[in-house]
């Protein structure tokens, strides 16, 4: 009776995951074995032509490109987002609403739009301008280069680093930081060792959440990166929009999946290494 | 700064054609795309392709009360809607836009076959005629075709003029700002050699492979259509040669890179030129078709099958062709018309300026694009070109 | 000891309250110390010794002032005005992290990330105690609240008594000067509570540090202190030993604080500064003699005063049996209103005309036979002897 209601209560999620989560993900895998069609678009095939092109220097390079931006835009986003978050939970008081709120609108506009405004901000009649006459060289810009795409890359992202970094370190008790303190903790070592540790579930939530987005970014460096910075978002358009080559696209994104799947797991396992191999579900 | 975001964000939106650009999708035309996600009431049945010997036609019939048109924004005269509607009594004219062909197909993939007309590039025909997304025109029924140019008819997306009825077209070229550019750019040996050179850092391109391919093969005196190994090896060594003197690449916002002086020499589209020329800061922008010849593209009207509105739409498509409604397309988008009888009304300054209607010397040495997207070599050196601007 | 925390004459400051403890320093010496949250003035003029190796508990109810004094010897919260010395050194602006004070709070404060061997040896780890160091005396310290095995416990596995005692060994690991602690047993269940009152008392002999304990919760008080402050609205009521509160609590809001009292309104008709010795005039024309509690109080004759008589102090007699009136003792007439047997002693409520409603508490002991067969409406006299008035000015 009930598992025949718990079936019954699970079933609508079990068919979302399905229907969107692992449907999609199977039919990227089938797609990645097979051949482009004539025209564009998919033609089943059970080929690994795909895969061996990925291994090509100039395609491994994206990969790269793409790992290393996304991971420092990850650690630019805790460097922003951990004092933002922990100032916001600890510090603000009556205003925390306020200044979530603040965070949040942004997100009301168009992603797009917000990334276009960089480019009037960051142009050469503005910020970089600037800049420009401060070092004194006229050709000084800041907008394609990959400078201006982790801007970019952290702006955009920020919130999704803040919001689960907010959630534990708001949640936190408050006392154990005093108790820190009373054991003769100052405020750095009471932060590392206390705050930072129950801070950890968030931190790495938020690290996957940017992480994830960023390796798959192609926006941000086609606007703000000139299109100079060529990122596994980048090449996926171009392998789905202007060649319509699916099996090859789908290729490339197994791969990326495989890249983060194996970046995100040394990861975990790192942070949690760091907690004295103490046993702390992470997600 | 308001006043800047609100430009770029005008032109990225409302460019007219952002030609294969992905940037200004859906996300800031508030799209009404909606028809397309949610009509696709007609059912399996729009596959079904129309091949087959002797083509046989529905029967005319009355025109009907609406019209669903899917197409680029912007890219037809309001006036001539409104008044097509007035004479032939349609009471809804949808208007839809997609951002780029890829966009198109997906959603006719998809099953969208709530539409009655559509606007791809010519070299995209051949896919949706293979998907069965598009009918065969009845020529009965849209007498004013007899206009347009013979050099635009039979070519190789349309070997027997079955399935589109061309609409407009324009060239891939050089834009270059003559105030500071003052050495002369004639070809794209000029352009390359200006590039790498003393304009090296100022320059653009479109983020195209077919459009940027036109340069070293054309340099090279091939056709820019070629998939020839040799051809391509050659094609990529000039690209890498270029690939660290280049800006950007860009099809979204070069018209402002080259507003802002950033770049000053640039491989595009005519797009940008009207507006540009306008504005006395920016009034010194050329528009040059380079002497090695280059690549022109063609924008047709064509069928869905399964049209809801089969009368209308044939309604529409003689309608726009009729030589004073279709100078008013072309006054309005500032593209070139394929048809004749059109340049008769159609603004002197817009018919004398060789961006819009290049001579015919001009004409001769373009070469129509073939789809050459699944040549996996050129999408080799293409990745090769992009990561190679980076570094 | 004096009575009184806040004596008439001010003290010149910091060399004259040394003076008072005879030269030796006090663990915590608080002088005039003031705290102010916006317009709420949470501690008021504040003066206080605290002894070296005694039992302290500060008792008030709940917005009295006692948990931010805590919080201010701790160094969580800084005084507006006036000054706190630890161990005769001033701590003005001095981190919580520098002082040798340490605290077991409320809930306990355990670090949820760490076992339990990580969280008592946390204070040792912050001085670089060495590794094998910090193993003994953490055994040693579980060893002293006898939780000797849980080392490798996570914290949220022990009942609410083990972690108790987990921070307590935290806390005392590092031997402060003084331990603070605040209302640490308000979260346990009553019978655990009682066992963990006593275990503190023993625990705080054991060691000899000095306990500074804040409770609302009188009995808990009276249980574990060598001395208790009674606060009210920021000022101490009243300073002294458990015994010394209850028999000579100084007014009327320690007098109804601790324990239960009966008042009855009068004036003051004689009073006897050098004995302390007192008459009042009651309302309704009793006239009882009784101990002006408040040594330092000087009131004026005709002042109005209360006369609070403890319920154990009074006696209950059936009118048929009373004893003759006599010299020394009150007697009133009134009848039962209620009797409730509470197993080791009864209590009654009386109706009198002269005194009001009045409690009494009788032992079941002895002596109750008499009364046993009394019930509502019966009549009755209430007896009770002169030294159980007790005469409150404020």
């Amino acid at each position: 009776m009930s598992a025949l209601l718990t079936t019954a209560l699970v079933f609508p999620a079990g068919l979302w995951y399905l229907a969107l989560l692992v449907a999609p993900l199977l039919i990227v895998v089938v797609f990645s074995f097979g051949t482009r069609a004539t025209n564009g678009g998919y033609e089943p095939g059970l080929v690994l032509n795909n895969y061996e092109r990925l291994l090509q220097p100039q395609r491994i390079e994206p990969f790269f490109t793409s790992l290393w931006m996304a991971i420092a835009g990850t650690i630019g986003c805790l460097l922003v987002g951990l004092p933002l978050a922990y100032f916001i939970a600890t510090r603000a008081g009556q205003r925390k609403g306020l200044f979530i709120l603040l965070l949040v609108i942004p997100f009301w506009t168009s992603f797009l739009i917000r990334t276009y405004a960089w480019l009037i901000v960051l142009g050469r009649e503005n910020l970089g301008g600037f800049i420009g006459e401060l070092v004194g060289d006229p050709d000084f810009r800041i907008l394609g280069t990959p400078a201006a795409v982790l801007l970019g890359l952290v702006y955009g992202y920020l919130p999704l680093m803040v919001f689960p970094l907010y959630v534990t370190l708001e949640r936190m008790d408050r006392t154990l930081v005093e108790a820190s303190k009373d054991l003769g903790a100052a405020r750095w070592a009471t932060f590392r060792q206390v705050t930072l540790p129950i801070a950890l579930p968030g931190l790495i939530t938020g690290s996957i959440l940017v992480f994830i987005p960023m390796m798959g970014e192609y926006v941000i460096p086609s606007i703000l990166g000139y299109g100079r910075t060529f990122l596994m978002g980048n090449a996926l358009v171009d392998a789905f929009i202007q060649t319509r080559n699916w099996p090859f696209g789908s290729a490339m994104a197994v791969g990326l999946i495989l890249v983060m799947l194996v970046t995100i797991t040394i990861y975990v396992w790192f942070v949690n290494r760091g907690r004295h191999g103490r046993d702390v579900s992470v997600l | 700064m308001a006043d800047q975001l609100d430009d770029i964000l005008r032109r990225a939106a409302h460019n007219r054609i952002p030609r294969r650009s992905f940037l200004a999708a859906a996300g800031l035309l508030g799209g009404s795309t909606a028809l397309a996600a949610c009509s696709s009431g007609g059912g399996g049945a729009s596959a079904a392709p129309s091949t087959g010997g002797e083509a046989t036609f529905p029967p005319a019939g009355d025109v009907e009360k609406q019209l669903f048109m899917y197409n680029w924004s912007d890219y037809v005269n309001p006036d001539n809607m409104a008044a097509f509607q007035a004479e032939f009594g349609v009471e809804k004219f949808q208007y839809d836009t997609f951002a780029n062909n890829e966009e198109l197909l997906a959603k006719l993939q998809a099953g969208a076959t709530g539409y009655d007309i559509a606007c791809p590039t010519a070299e995209y025909v051949p896919a949706m005629v293979e998907g069965g997304y598009i009918q065969k025109l009845n020529w009965e029924r849209i007498p004013n075709q007899k206009y347009i140019n013979a050099a635009f008819k039979k070519q190789g997306w349309d070997p027997n003029d079955e399935w589109q009825l061309p609409k407009d077209f324009g060239t891939t070229g050089i834009l270059y700002r003559s105030k500071l550019v003052t050495e002369p750019v004639t070809s794209w040996q000029e352009f390359f050699d200006l590039a790498k050179g003393k304009y090296s850092g100022k320059v653009v391109l479109v983020d195209s492979m077919g459009d940027v391919f036109v340069m070293p093969l054309k340099m090279l005196g091939k056709s820019l259509n070629s998939v020839e190994k040799a051809d391509l090896d050659e094609a990529r060594k000039i690209l890498l040669d270029l690939a660290p003197h280049v800006l950007a690449l860009d099809s979204d916002t070069y018209q402002d890179k080259l507003a802002s002086e950033e770049a000053v020499l640039c491989l595009g589209w005519t797009g940008p030129i009207l507006e540009l020329r306008a504005n006395a800061d920016t009034a010194d922008i050329k528009y040059v078709v380079p002497s090695e010849g280059s690549l022109y593209w063609l924008d047709t009207w064509v069928l869905i099958a399964n049209a809801p509105n089969p009368n209308a739409a044939y309604a529409w498509l003689n309608y726009v062709h009729d030589p004073e409604v279709q100078a008013a397309e072309t006054n309005f988008t500032g593209y070139g018309t394929p048809n004749d009888e059109a340049k008769k009304f159609i603004d002197a300054e817009v018919l004398a300026d060789p961006a819009i209607f290049p001579p015919d010397d001009v004409m001769s040495g373009l070469e129509g694009a073939v789809d050459t997207s699944g040549n996996e070599q050129r999408i080799d050196i293409w990745q090769e070109f992009k990561s190679a601007i980076g570094g | 000891m004096s009575l009184s925390a806040t004596p008439d004459t001010p003290l010149p400051g910091r060399r004259a309250t040394l003076s008072e403890r005879g030269g030796e320093t006090p663990d915590v010496d608080i002088v005039d110390v003031t705290k102010r949250f916006g317009d709420i003035t949470a501690v008021d003029a504040m003066r206080l010794s605290v002894a070296r190796g005694a039992f302290y508990s500060f008792l008030g109810p709940s917005g009295c002032g006692k948990t931010t004094t805590l919080r201010m010897i701790a160094g969580f919260e800084q005084p507006t005005a006036g000054e706190i010395y630890l161990a005769g050194e001033p701590v003005a602006g001095v981190p919580p992290y520098q002082r040798n004070v340490n605290t077991v709070f409320q809930h306990y404060a355990l670090f949820p990330h760490m076992n339990v061997a990580q969280n008592v040896g946390y204070g040792l780890r912050q001085r670089g105690t060495t590794k094998a160091d910090e193993a003994r005396r953490v055994g040693e310290a579980l060893e002293l609240v006898r939780l000797s095995g849980y080392e490798r416990r996570r914290t949220w596995e022990l009942s609410g008594g083990q972690q108790q005692r987990v921070a307590l060994a935290r806390a005392l690991i590092n031997q402060p000067t003084v331990l603070l602690l605040d209302e640490p047993l308000g979260a346990l269940d009553l019978k655990l509570r009682k066992e963990m009152q006593l275990e503190l008392k023993a625990l705080q002999q054991e060691v000899g540090i000095t306990f500074v304990y804040v409770t609302h919760d009188q009995e808990e008080a009276l249980t574990m202190s060598d001395t208790i402050i009674v606060m009210h609205h920021g000022r101490i009521q009243q300073q002294g030993g458990p015994a010394e509160l209850y028999e000579r609590p100084v007014n009327r809001f320690v007098a109804n604080f601790i324990g239960v009292s009966n008042p009855i309104d009068g004036k003051l008709v004689e009073h006897d500064p050098s004995t302390g010795r007192g008459v009042v005039q009651t309302d309704r024309g009793l006239r009882l003699t009784g101990l002006v509690t408040d040594p330092d109080a000087r009131p004026a004759p005709g002042t109005e005063v209360i006369v609070a008589v403890r319920p154990e102090r009074l006696q209950v007699e059936p009118a048929t049996h009373a004893a003759p009136p006599a010299d020394g003792w009150s007697s009133v007439e009134g009848r039962i209103h209620q009797g409730t047997y509470l197993g080791d002693h009864t209590e009654f409520r009386v109706a009198t005309d002269i005194a009001g409603e009045m409690v009494a508490r009788r032992q079941n002991a002895a002596g109750a036979a008499a009364i046993m067969g009394v019930g509502p409406g019966d009549p009755v006299v209430v007896r009770w002897e002169d030294s159980a008035n007790l005469i409150l000015v404020a």
